[in-house]
């Protein structure tokens, strides 16, 4: 309801003067034009006739119309004696602007035209036509008569106006940058209102149009902008270019969708976009800024437990998911085992979700893909920002490296735990140390307007010792070179190189004679070129293709230490390629209905050499039923799957800010995470489809609907969908991965199904910002076969690990002023599943459990309150260092929310024990600054 | 308080060194807790469980037949009036009798029919005509064992944490040809002595008090032992709880070093004067193993995330008509080598156990006893000041163990 436009009338209201003037009225008769039959409807529906028939909106405050009933019927009225009549008895007056819009007030009436400047120099308000001299004037008069004018908004040529070109499309080929820094934004949106279409800007700033000629009315968005608005004249393709302004005072503004008109006019469905900057005030566990944590928060992400790594989205399993850093995809996403994430969100710019209608130009994961985008660099001047936590401290600057044409970012952030663990009294802890950070930096260049070429390269490092027993290390290191070319205003293509490592090890030394040495090491080198295409009938094609390369060496385990006799295990290298094609098209069916027609093929190929066990057919996979053993030499083909893709999506909208939509969506997967452990550990390894382990294919079809109420900066969305997976790998009971074993005698696939409900309730602007979301999901397993060893749950279903039926989460942001702003998380969740015994019983004096149904039972139910306090320096644009403080309560009620629930015998009494890992609040304090200029953030 | 329980908490993950370390670091800084909770587990799965062994080294091999009990009352219940058949490879056959322990089985096997690598599987019918069948198992041949030692170390698990106290360990050296899976059977005899001798009897009724040895001839009701101190020295022989177990599958050579068996807290009154433990190694098949390891790893389980799923120890019985039936317990044969070894006390300071045998001087005490025992606290052997305490304090076999002395000790 984009009619109820009260932040127009800001400027307006000067112009509310203190005196009646019934006479401009009767001036305005030669307007626009309604028909209308209106038997008792209420105000609003006549408003909303109004702008359908004449596109003139109405401003208004609720209230004053909630009483009047509109009784008007007649073909060819005049807008304003229908309005005179509407209004007739109710005390409301309008008044009618230039552009035919409409704005009511009560009380003083308006006048259109605005007497002379003189009328406050006495300082009483007067009538009189007494003028004096122009040149005398006092500032509140300069401006006075500034608000006089009427905002004259700029008009932008594209081609020669002389020729008529009818009903050919011109392709707009536009880019949106931030004035001040010259970097491009992404994620900005153009929309041309009287065609009601847009679009968005891609990772460089770019976005593309074809429209008629003619002239339009062009408003340019984007997060924590001021908003642009501009007349555009089409008469031949073209290129445009749009500068915005920072929006300065709304450096503490939460949104997390980046543009009001994605959600409902976009083809988007399951997306989120999150912005670093707008989870500032976020609270977080010790203060720590972080993306992730906050994408928990979302409807349809969940985590298997508290600090857990790893995500679920949507039901599916934590190893579904894609990370992208700049086009880097990350195995391992977090710090700590799950309590931080392996990138700083100094360098972090925002991420994208897709939980549903993926793009048929991402692929391999089937559950979502986080597409995160670092920050561009400043190209004008050098800025910088870091923060001191207990835990970490962290730094990034940025600057031009070839002003206005190429820049550079770079952040470090490193770990100072082990003085926590050093000062402990317990000998143990105080031998363990732990330690990791994280390093990025990117590098941009705009070599001129239609090549761009961007630099990014990323390393982070955990490591990890427990006392004597354990170390762990691990580590990320990713680069890519990504080359953007502009062929013409309808065609840019987008090339990359990218190349992504993921090393870990671990030394066990619990036991001498076996403790071991555990490495290995996933290479993934991908090319991949991504193209987009306008053509003429304004379908926006696009296609590309994409080349993995896994070089996955699953490792070795040696002996650790002289006394160690263990026996080395070579598990092999493992080499795969993945590649895609890909092909998608967005279109308008007719003006309210938008099509996207998109498939992607992709095909994976395991190569040797490779040594792959043969079975006896129809009987179990283990070692007693090896035929023989197939021997496949270097590059061979061992393997091969492939299949389509269909990503399809329908966009209907009724009216402006509604429309519902309905997406299908099939992905395949051909990696996956060998784990048994209920949350994803450290020592969980990458593993490649082969031989006998079929590639996880998923169907999702989601149905949604979406409704905006811009002006109140109002966005919701409820989707419902379903989710079949059939691969889902399980494993077998107790099995241990730190063996020679082949894998497919540890493993079974069977079939996750996976539904569920989200509504998300978000207010991006005012003082009191955040959303509220309500999700209803399961996520249900079954592993069935003929053969009882090859059933997991006796071959029925069960609830995944993390099915958490029910979750709400508010959160929520009141600023009270531009310094200071208090902002609070409520989370609740069903507790997760979990297998309780359900009988006791004795073997030789041993007491023995005997475990229900997996997952039939479920830990108590998860609750927790977050508040952080965010106050800034002052404010003053000139001082060369800005700080914030941010004081930061996570669990705030103290609630021991259940962890897990284990048993133990203790005297021979088995009891229940509840773990829980934030057993109290936890308080950090923790500062940031930036220097530079305080507008560069 | 927190902070010690999280620190006890965490030091769970460090011995099985498991991947729940995770919880390590939050715990440090923010006090992870740990705490009883109750699940209410109120689901009850009644199922049969068949728990029986043949054992090389033993004349008489027991099968124990009884049912799973609820989570909230623990208990054995017995189940009798099976026909319970043990079976060799070449069809002979070993038919079981009920002991005076209801729910337990016993026959001698006569020694020839138990050689190394023989294979023998267990027959149940029970009185509803419900007939099960045990996979078959080898007797294996044990191997030496090598050594038996102990350390002073800490020790935690999930819930307990001793700071310090008597880790044992054994080492495993068995041929290359034997076996490479290992169960260990821990027995433990330990001395302890009631604090007090009988110095006197004070006779209510007479309101007197007589040496021991007159009391003894003046009132029959007076049973006073010779020598007197037969009642301070007493033993407790039983068997640990635990599992212990281990495999060199994934090792070079079939030797094992330090694998930890029982460990006693330094508070523990066990190890005061003089400790023994009996360590049995039997010699597993692999199906045996996996199945004791199985539950040595379930029930070690500390509550992390990164712990696995709770997984069944599968049983080898089956019903052989309807093969859906769950049923629980094991059958294994195998042969066991033993050592014992000695640790004298006291562990750094003696702990009491007699914690309620405080003296209680006489003439605030009058016992409701016609005869109180009565000794001397008075440290100078000139003078005399009689006190009471508990009839155990005097008498160590109304505690656990017996006056017998061990024929090994």
């Amino acid at each position: 309801m984009k009619i109820y436009r009260l932040t127009n009338i800001i400027h307006s209201i000067i112009f509310l003067l203190f005196f009646a003037n019934s006479q401009f009225l009767d001036a305005q008769i030669s307007g626009p034009t309604i028909s209308v039959d209106l038997k008792d409807a209420t105000f609003r529906k006549f408003v909303e006739e109004v702008y359908t028939q004449t596109n003139v909106t109405i401003s208004f405050k609720e209230e004053w119309v909630e009483h009047i009933k509109v009784n008007i019927t007649g073909s060819n009225l005049g807008l304003n004696s229908a309005l005179t009549q509407v209004l007739e008895d109710s005390g409301i007056k309008f008044f009618q602007d230039q552009s035919n819009n409409i704005v009511l007030f009560t009380g003083k009436e308006i006048v259109e035209q605005l007497p002379d400047y003189s009328i406050y120099k006495t300082g009483k308000i007067s009538n009189s036509d007494t003028s004096s001299d122009g040149s005398k004037l006092t500032d509140t008069e300069k401006k006075y008569q500034e608000g006089k004018k009427v905002t004259q908004l700029e008009l932008v040529t594209v081609g020669n106006s002389t020729t008529s070109t009818g009903d050919k499309r011109h392709i707009i080929r536009g880019r949106i940058t931030e004035e001040e820094t010259g970097n491009p934004i992404l994620g900005a949106t153009v929309f041309i209102k009287e065609l009601g279409m847009g679009a968005a800007t891609d990772n460089d700033g770019y976005f593309n149009l074809a429209v008629k000629q003619g002239k339009y009315l062009v408003v340019a968005n984007s997060l924590s902008m001021a908003e642009k608005k501009f007349y555009l004249e089409v008469n031949s393709s073209g290129s445009i270019s749009i500068p915005l302004k920072k929006e300065l005072h709304n450096i503490m503004e939460v949104k997390v969708v980046a543009d009001r008109h994605d959600n409902v006019t976009g083809m988007q469905m399951g997306y989120t976009r999150v912005t670093t900057k707008n989870i500032k005030e976020i609270p977080a566990v010790l203060g720590e800024k972080d993306l992730i944590k906050v994408a928990q928060l979302l409807p349809g992400v969940q985590s298997a437990g508290e600090g857990a790594s790893g995500l679920n989205v949507r039901g599916g399993t934590a190893d579904q998911n894609l990370f992208y850093i700049n086009k880097v995809p990350v195995y391992n996403t977090s710090h700590l085992f799950g309590f931080f994430t392996s990138f700083s969100s100094d360098i972090i710019n925002d991420f994208s979700l897709y939980k549903s209608n993926i793009p048929a130009k991402y692929g391999g994961r089937v559950s979502s893909v986080f597409d995160i985008t670092t920050r561009k660099g400043n190209k004008k001047e050098f800025f910088g920002k870091g923060g001191i936590s207990p835990v970490t401290s962290h730094i990034a600057v940025e600057g031009p490296i070839v002003k206005e044409n190429t820049s550079f970012v770079l952040s470090y952030r490193g770990t100072y735990s082990d003085w926590i663990l050093s000062r402990l009294d317990d000998v143990n802890l105080r031998n363990s140390n732990a330690s990791f950070y994280d390093l990025s930096g990117s590098v941009n260049s705009e070599i001129n307007d239609n090549n761009l070429v961007k630099f990014f390269a990323y390393n982070s490092y955990d490591q990890f010792s427990l006392s004597t027993t354990d170390d762990y290390n691990y580590s990320n290191t990713g680069s890519s070179i990504a080359w953007k070319h502009i062929f013409s205003p309808r065609l840019n293509g987008d090339f990359a190189l990218v190349y992504s490592k993921y090393d870990f090890g671990h030394n066990n030394k619990s036991n001498l004679t076996e403790a071991y040495r555990q490495v290995y090491q996933l290479e993934h080198t991908e090319l991949k070129s991504d193209f987009i295409y306008l053509n003429a009938q304004n379908h926006r094609i696009s296609f590309g293709e994409s080349a993995i390369f896994y070089n996955l060496n699953r490792g070795t385990i040696s002996p650790f230490g002289e006394e160690s006799t263990r026996i080395p295990i070579d598990l092999g290298i493992e080499k795969g390629i993945e590649g895609a094609v890909y092909v998608s098209d967005e279109f308008s069916i007719s003006p309210r209905l938008t099509a996207l027609a998109g498939i992607r093929y992709s095909m994976y190929t395991l190569t040797g050499p490779a040594k792959i066990n043969k079975y006896f057919p129809n009987s179990p996979i283990d070692k007693n039923n090896i035929e023989d053993t197939l021997s496949f030499n270097a590059n061979e083909i061992v393997k091969m799957y492939s299949g389509p893709e269909p990503r399809i999506a329908l966009n209907y909208s009724i009216g402006t800010n509604q429309s519902v939509k309905a997406s299908y969506n099939r992905i395949r997967q051909y990696i996956f995470m060998l784990s048994n452990t209920i949350a994803i550990s450290p020592t969980d390894q990458w593993k490649l489809s082969d031989y006998y382990i079929k590639p996880p294919v998923t169907d999702q079809v989601s149905l949604g609907y979406y409704h905006d109420v811009p002006d109140w900066g109002i966005v919701t969305s409820t989707e419902v969908y379903g989710k079949w997976t059939k691969n889902v790998v399980e494993y077998k009971d107790g099995v241990d991965f730190i063996s020679d074993i082949p894998t497919e005698m540890l493993l079974l696939q069977g079939n996750q199904k996976a539904y569920g409900f989200e509504f998300l309730f978000k207010k991006n602007t005012g003082k009191f910002t955040g959303w509220l979301s309500y999700c209803y999901s399961r996520s249900l397993v079954d592993v069935s076969s003929d053969i009882p060893t090859e059933q997991i749950n006796y071959g029925k279903a069960y609830p995944s690990n993390f099915d958490r039926p029910h979750s709400v989460n508010f959160v929520s942001t009141l600023r009270s002023n531009r310094r200071l702003s208090l902002s609070t998380n409520f989370v609740y969740s069903t507790g997760r599943p979990i297998t309780y015994p359900v009988a006791i019983y004795y073997a030789e004096n041993q007491e023995i459990l005997h475990f229900s149904e997996r997952n039939k039972y479920r830990i108590p139910d998860y609750f927790r309150v977050d508040v952080s306090i965010n106050l800034e320096g002052n404010l003053n644009r000139r001082k060369w260092i800005h700080s914030y403080w941010m004081l930061n309560v996570y669990n705030l009620t103290g609630r021991k929310n259940a962890y897990s629930v284990y048993f133990e015998a203790v005297n021979g009494l088995t009891e229940a024990y509840k773990l829980s890992v934030f057993g109290q609040p936890i308080i950090t304090l923790s500062w940031n600054f930036k220097f530079g200029n305080y507008a560069s953030e | 308080m927190l902070v010690n329980r999280a620190k006890k908490y965490l030091k769970g993950f460090i011995r099985p060194g498991k991947y729940i370390l995770y919880v390590f670091f939050a715990s440090i800084v923010f006090a992870a807790c740990i705490e009883k909770f109750d699940p209410n587990l109120s689901d009850y799965d009644n199922l049969l469980v068949i728990q029986g062994s043949i054992i090389k080294n033993d004349s008489l091999q027991t099968v124990e037949i009884s049912r799973s009990s609820p989570m909230k009352d623990p208990q054995i219940i017995p189940v009798t009036g099976c026909y319970v058949v043990a079976e060799d490879k070449l069809g002979n056959e070993f038919v079981y009798r009920e002991s005076n322990k209801s729910g337990e089985y016993y026959v001698h096997i006569p020694e020839e029919y138990m050689n190394y690598n023989s294979e023998f599987r267990l027959h149940v019918v029970t009185s509803d005509k419900k007939r099960y069948v045990s996979d078959y198992d080898a007797i294996l041949e044990s191997s030496p064992i090598d050594s038996i030692y102990f350390e002073e170390s800490s020790y935690q698990s999930s819930s307990e944490y001793f700071p310090n106290g008597l880790q044992f360990f054994a080492d495993l050296k068995a041929p290359d040809e034997n076996t490479k899976n290992y169960r260990w059977l821990l027995q433990e005899t330990y001395e302890y002595h009631s604090p007090y001798t009988i110095g006197a009897i004070y006779a209510k009724h007479l309101d007197s008090i007589f040496s021991p040895y007159a009391a003894a001839e003046n009132f029959p009701e007076v049973k006073i032992p010779a020598p007197l101190d037969t009642l301070t020295k007493c033993w407790v022989i039983s068997n640990v709880k635990g599992l212990y177990s281990a495999s060199t599958q994934n090792l070079m050579t079939n030797q094992k070093k330090k694998i930890p068996l029982n460990y006693i807290d330094e508070t523990n009154p066990k190890l005061n004067i003089r400790y023994s433990l009996l360590v049995k190694q039997y010699a597993l098949t692999e199906s045996s193993y996996e199945y004791w390891n199985r539950n040595k790893v379930e029930s070690s389980e500390s509550g992390g995330l990164y712990q696995t799923q709770p997984s069944q120890s599968k049983s080898n019985f089956r019903n052989t008509e309807d093969p859906d039936e769950v049923v629980l317990g094991y059958f294994y044969a195998s042969s066991y080598t033993e050592k014992r070894i000695f640790y004298d006390g006291p562990f750094h300071v003696p702990s009491y156990s007699f914690y309620h045998c405080r003296p209680d001087t006489f003439d605030v005490l009058f016992h409701d006893r016609d005869f109180v025992k009565l000794f001397d606290i008075d440290e100078n052997p000139m003078k005399v000041l009689w006190a009471t305490a508990d009839d155990v304090c005097f008498n160590c076999t109304l505690y656990l163990g017996t006056n017998v002395k061990p024929e090994y000790w």
